[in-house]
């Protein structure tokens, strides 16, 4: 199991259009990704579960990924945000 | 056709099923029509026997695929006609539909509690808009458009609708309201003409439904009521009428007029490509209105030198999404302008407000009068930094202008004007290539910018009369309101308004031109050309 610690750094925060980015990127792992937002966790396949999460600029969200390519998962999420999903 | 006869009285004038109108988009349709309503959907709630669980379920999960491949199919058009930039909010759509854990959580619902579908959904969907809303409501207000969008969509094919986007071609759209975007979208389904209810010759919707060809008719009396889908009906914009479950006469004469504007149309086109010249021998300069980046290519084929105004809104609207990124807007005017080289492009800056409705994130849907253009803009600097810094960007790969909708005051231009300095200043600091020196050019759409046009000239590089607000608001007919016949930009007093608008720009020697419907008009009096607008 891999856990990162990951900051919203765009300006917009995850609205729908970063939200999609993360569920694409992550639909080419095998391992099953959850983010939490404080005690709110939510499935990182997940569209609507992403949106939910509601995270503007500067929250703090804890990544947690289990399986075969766990660290490669991890990994490209830590890119995707730190680059502000392309749109900061 | 029936042929039983009809028992409510469809209109005053008429008995035979015509209702009179007014034309807003030239041309003669006639195919079958299709009753557009954009209406709120309410889920029902069913109980299921223990043997119809299973079959709900697998009605659901087929009326989920359905869904993706009409929602997909919208996504190929908008990709066509707007490119790629424009698609990323219908593939989120997509994905949203798509979502196993959505699918999961409704599959168990159905199983658990023995509900329709349609009831479940509503359920969950429901659950998580909350928790959305309970969230950050201010900050992700698309967020909860776009899952409601998806409730909509999944309520409809549920209950065997078809959503807009699967018209069939040849079909005549009859709507109360429809929206730009709709008939942009109908455009592509290959939808022959339209009828709505509520708008103007010079409403958002006319000027779209003109550029994309499609005739229109706007009847004042609320005849969607009395019409019915698969119906025959005939659009014929040319007289302004719409005529419904017509006789086999009147579809052959109408078919007959309906090639015969075809054929004209093409004799049109031709003739564009002839130097645009007035008879007494003044060259005039056409320049072209662009809406979306396709029709750049078709600016040269229609004769015209450059972009005279291109409206910024069009370009962002439908698949995007506020805030608009820099990089996507700078993308987009940057492709543009690179098509256009070495002539000029002016840009309009956003004008939003009136019936230009764009997103919940800027503040339209307020009166005309209201907050509009200029105004919206510099109450919310941000969307107009955003902007300004783009388009300095694009300027660094060819010739730009700005051009400022619905200024009214000298005042508003100097504080543009300082953006676009404060802004020029940011780029070279961070060191982004940009054109700091972008001249700005001013339309006049206000009365009060018209009659102080002396003193707007003194620090504007060109000014630009917007005559169908011009129009609107001299003669006290609103654009989208019911008095579409009064809306006319010939009327003596708009003229003259004109006139004093270009003397003030003659009197500086700078440049002018008329932006309007104005212009394409096949009658205007002879004083016009006189007047010396080019």
């Amino acid at each position: 199991m891999v856990r990162k610690e990951l900051r919203v750094s765009n300006r917009a925060g995850i609205h729908t259009r970063p939200a999609a980015r993360i569920v694409r990127t992550l639909a080419n792992y095998e391992s099953e990704v959850w983010i939490r937002k404080g005690s709110y966790e939510i499935n990182g396949k997940s569209i609507i579960g992403v949106m939910t999460l509601a995270a503007s600029q500067g929250t703090e969200l804890t990544v947690i990924c289990q399986g075969e390519d766990e660290e490669a998962a991890a990994n490209a999420l830590e890119d995707l945000f730190e680059t502000g999903f392309n749109e900061i | 056709m029936k042929s039983e006869p009809r028992s409510q009285p469809r209109d005053s004038a008429y008995n035979d099923g015509r209702f009179q109108g007014l034309g807003v988009s030239p041309g003669v349709a006639v195919g079958p029509a299709v009753m557009y309503v954009s209406e709120e959907l309410v889920a029902e709630s069913t109980h299921l026997d223990g043997s119809e669980v299973e079959k709900e379920a697998a009605a659901f999960e087929w009326t989920v695929r359905r869904a993706e491949r009409d929602l997909h199919k919208i996504l190929v058009l908008a990709r066509q006609r707007r490119g790629e930039d424009a698609v990323g909010i219908l593939e989120a759509q997509l994905m949203m539909l798509r979502d196993g854990a959505l699918h999961t959580e409704v599959l168990d619902g159905i199983r658990r509690d023995k509900l329709n579908a349609e009831a479940v959904l509503d359920t969950v969907i429901r659950r998580h808009r909350d928790r959305m809303l309970r969230c950050d409501k201010a900050n992700f207000p698309e967020r909860v458009i776009n899952l409601q969008d998806i409730l909509d969509r999944l309520l409809l094919h549920l209950r065997g609708g078809r959503y807009c986007g699967t018209i069939d071609p040849g079909a005549v759209v009859i709507a109360r309201v429809l929206t730009a975007a709709d008939l942009l979208l109908f455009s592509r389904s290959g939808v022959v003409g339209c009828s709505f209810e509520v708008g103007g010759v010079t409403c958002h919707l006319a000027i779209i439904a003109r550029a994309l060809g499609i005739p229109a008719v706007l009847c004042t009396s609320s005849f969607p009521a009395a019409v019915s889908s698969g119906e025959t009906v005939i659009v014929d914009a040319l007289k302004g009428i719409m005529i419904v479950d017509p006789s086999e006469n009147a579809v052959q004469t109408h078919e007959r007029q309906r090639q015969q504007f075809t054929r004209s149309e093409q004799v049109d086109k031709a003739h564009t490509r002839l130097p645009a010249t007035t008879v007494d021998g003044v060259h005039v300069r056409l320049r072209a209105n662009v809406d979306m980046p396709n029709e750049v290519a078709e600016v040269a084929a229609g004769g015209a030198q450059d972009i005279g105004m291109l409206r910024t809104g069009m370009l962002l609207l439908a698949g995007d999404e506020p805030p608009f990124s820099e990089e996507i807007q700078c993308g987009q005017y940057r492709r543009v302008v690179e098509q256009i080289r070495p002539e000029i492009t002016t840009f309009r800056l956003l004008d939003l407000g009136g019936d230009k409705a764009l997103s919940d994130a800027l503040p339209a849907r307020s009166p005309l009068r209201g907050s509009r253009g200029i105004r919206v803009l510099l109450s919310s600097p941000r969307f107009l930094i955003l902007q300004v810094r783009a388009l300095l960007r694009a300027g660094s790969d060819g010739l730009v202008r700005l051009l400022l909708p619905m200024v009214t005051t000298v005042a508003e231009l100097h504080k543009v004007k300082r953006v676009i300095e404060k802004t020029a200043q940011n780029l070279l600091q961070e060191g982004i290539p940009h054109n700091a020196d972008i001249p700005v050019r001013v339309m006049i759409k206000v009365l009060a910018a018209a009659f102080s046009a002396h003193a707007l000239v003194q620090h504007a590089a060109f000014l630009v009369i917007g005559t169908n607000d011009l129009t609107q608001y001299m003669l006290a007919v609103d654009r989208a309101g019911g008095a579409g016949r009064l809306n006319s930009e010939v009327h003596p007093a708009v003229l003259q308004l004109v006139k004093t608008t270009v003397e003030a720009a003659n009197h500086t020697k700078i440049p002018v031109s008329v932006c309007g419907e104005l212009q394409p008009r096949r009658r205007y009096p002879s004083s016009w050309d006189s007047d010396c607008v080019n």
